[in-house]
């Protein structure tokens, strides 16, 4: 008797066993949002968030042609500024027929909320991260609202989000150069160490195994408090209709193509780790996300595809913009580049076009550049029912 | 359960069992083992992994203990069972210089149906035998802060060896088994970094067995 319940647990085990084979672990980021609308939508406003991508116009004041940060502007936006040239958030609002101007305007000190009154709802502003204030260019005048305060500034404004705000969020490019900053100069320092026998080669790859950790785990962090914020500040807060965008591959872009092909990849794996867990923060939540990364690639890998003959030269000439501005502005930033065809200060580049060309500066788009863009998310809008 | 020679292996004991006419006797076994573990995998795949990374699990040593049971003359049905081993896994690649990665036990039954040649009373008898591996990972530690998952195995396994009889009750025993474990490995951390193992176990065994 004894046996035969030995022999029946073993059984029992047996088919415990092909029960459980093959197992299920989870992998981080794998599952997809759910619940968006699928029904077309009749927007009143254009909600986004983000950093310079995403700009309108906040720091106009700094480019002001008569230096007292009043109008006219020499730029203001992060691409090739003209009276036609826009970003893809001003598309965007543009063919749905609605108005989208600054939520704030100012530098160096200097800041008017909402001036133009109606429809303010564009916060990114150039520089900003997701959740730290000291983006990049504060330290010398630059707003940065971090997307987190960009979000509470609607909130404190509107109270909550309505049903009939196209609310796009695009951010965290901010967090991937900070955070490149950081293991650029961790990592020169180590290969010092280790050319001049401070260290061994061991030590060194241990030490950029560190420096590469500390600068993903940071993008993690920011990745998941940006969902936490579409989560609890957006959705929760009454959002229907929103889009979360995710990062494009950086090294892809002038500047990224400027790097050693040795840190390149570093760059990239920045964007594709802060994706990830934005993807994993917004599991199963009811929105949609657009894939950037993917959506850059394919620009990226196939220019023609969308009518771009050239996207590795910025199309604005740094040279000409350090003319322009009397020496001040030295790195070619698009902010300052006016491309009015026969003006003084136009700084396009000989032979460049900004509706072909695909980069204004190092990393932002031109006129076309940002066309492309809106191209593609108003395409994506569509795909959603949205439209 | 993808093979389909599993299920005969499970049900094959129970008919032999129904049919149970021979002398019944029970065996149980203690001893040692080694898991001389040759893996393979498919390769570390995951963001910021450089091309080529890989992991290697070692070797262990542990006590087993079995319990089997004479269906024939020639046929048995052996449970094998052991104190889960722990294995330490290396990196090795591009990234051989974080050394120790991770250490994981594994709990791995067997069931084997067993062959024996020459006669029932002989001294010295040579086995074979053929069954199913379950092994369960468990205990799985790592030295880079990342959770790591191990998926359950089930497959085929099989071992040879021998029986020696001391005397009507006690005998020694040896032998070399095989078993298909393969894993699926998901390491999270600040990335998502994937592997499917193929451990390709070699389990060295030898001990001492009593007959009742």
């Amino acid at each position: 008797m004894k046996r035969i319940i030995y022999w029946g647990s073993a059984l029992g085990l047996a088919a415990f066993l092909a029960a459980c084979g093959g197992g299920d672990a989870t992998l981080a980021g794998s599952v997809a949002p759910v619940g968006a609308p699928t029904t077309k939508a009749s927007f009143s406003a254009v909600v986004s968030f983000g950093d310079s991508l995403s700009d309108v116009g906040t720091y106009a004041p700094a480019t002001s042609m008569t230096g007292n940060g009043a109008a006219p502007y020499l730029g203001g936006k992060f691409t090739n500024n003209s009276a036609t040239s826009k970003v893809w958030v001003e598309n965007i609002a543009a063919s749905l027929g609605v108005a989208i101007t600054p939520a704030e305007m100012g530098f160096a000190g200097q800041s008017m909320p909402c001036p133009f009154v109606v429809n303010c709802t564009a916060y990114g502003q150039g520089g900003s991260r997701v959740t730290d204030p000291n983006g990049i260019g504060h330290s010398t005048g630059a707003l940065t609202v971090p997307m987190k305060t960009q979000i509470a500034n609607h909130l404190a404004r509107f109270s909550s989000f309505k049903a009939s705000d196209l609310i796009m969020v695009f951010g965290g490019a901010n967090d991937v150069f900070t955070q490149f900053g950081g293991f650029v100069a961790a990592a020169t320092q180590i290969q010092t160490d280790a050319a001049t026998g401070k260290i061994n080669a061991e030590q060194a790859n241990l030490a950029l195994f560190a420096a590469q950790s500390q600068a993903q785990s940071e993008m993690k962090k920011a990745a998941l408090e940006l969902a936490g914020y579409v989560r609890d500040q957006i959705l929760a807060k009454g959002g229907k209709y929103v889009v979360v965008i995710t990062l494009p591959d950086i090294a892809d872009t002038p500047f990224g193509n400027s790097l050693p092909a040795s840190v390149r990849p570093s760059l990239t794996d920045l964007s594709l780790v802060f994706n990830l867990w934005l993807r994993d923060g917004l599991s199963q939540q009811p929105l949609e996300i657009v894939d950037g990364f993917a959506m850059f690639k394919d620009l990226y890998a196939n220019p023609a595809k969308y009518g771009i003959t050239n996207n590795t030269v910025p199309a604005c000439d740094a040279t000409k913009i350090a003319a322009v501005t009397g020496g001040a502005v030295k790195d070619g930033s698009s902010l300052f580049c006016n491309s009015t065809a026969g003006a003084p200060f136009n700084a396009i580049r000989a032979g460049a076009d900004v509706n072909t060309w695909a980069f204004a500066d190092g990393v932002h788009p031109t006129t076309g550049g940002h066309k492309v863009i809106s191209n593609a998310i108003a395409a994506q809008l569509k795909i959603f029912g949205w439209q | 359960m993808k093979n389909k020679l599993i299920p005969l292996l499970l049900a094959a004991p129970l008919v032999l069992w129904a049919q149970g006419a021979t002398a019944q006797v029970s065996t149980v076994k203690m001893g040692g083992a080694f898991i001389d573990v040759s893996s393979r995998t498919t390769g570390l795949v995951g963001i910021g992994v450089p091309s080529g990374s890989d992991i290697q699990v070692g070797d262990a040593s542990t006590l087993t203990f079995g319990y089997e049971h004479k269906l024939s003359p020639t046929l048995s049905i052996e449970l094998a069972a052991g104190i889960p081993p722990k294995h330490d896994t290396t990196a090795t690649g591009p990234i051989s210089f974080l050394h120790k990665v991770s250490s994981v036990k594994q709990f791995a039954p067997t069931l084997f149906l067993n062959y024996a040649f020459g006669s029932e009373g002989a001294a010295l008898r040579p086995f074979v035998g053929i069954g199913v591996n379950y092994t369960k990972f468990v205990d799985i530690k790592s030295e880079l802060g990342q959770k790591i998952e191990l998926s359950d195995s089930v497959g085929l396994a099989v071992q040879a060896g021998v029986n020696y009889a001391i005397d009507k009750q006690w005998g020694l025993y040896a032998a070399f088994a095989m078993a298909d474990v393969k894993s699926d490995m998901v390491a999270t951390a600040n990335t998502v970094q994937t592997t499917r193992i193929d451990f390709r176990p070699k389990v060295f065994s030898a001990g001492l067995s009593y007959k009742f």
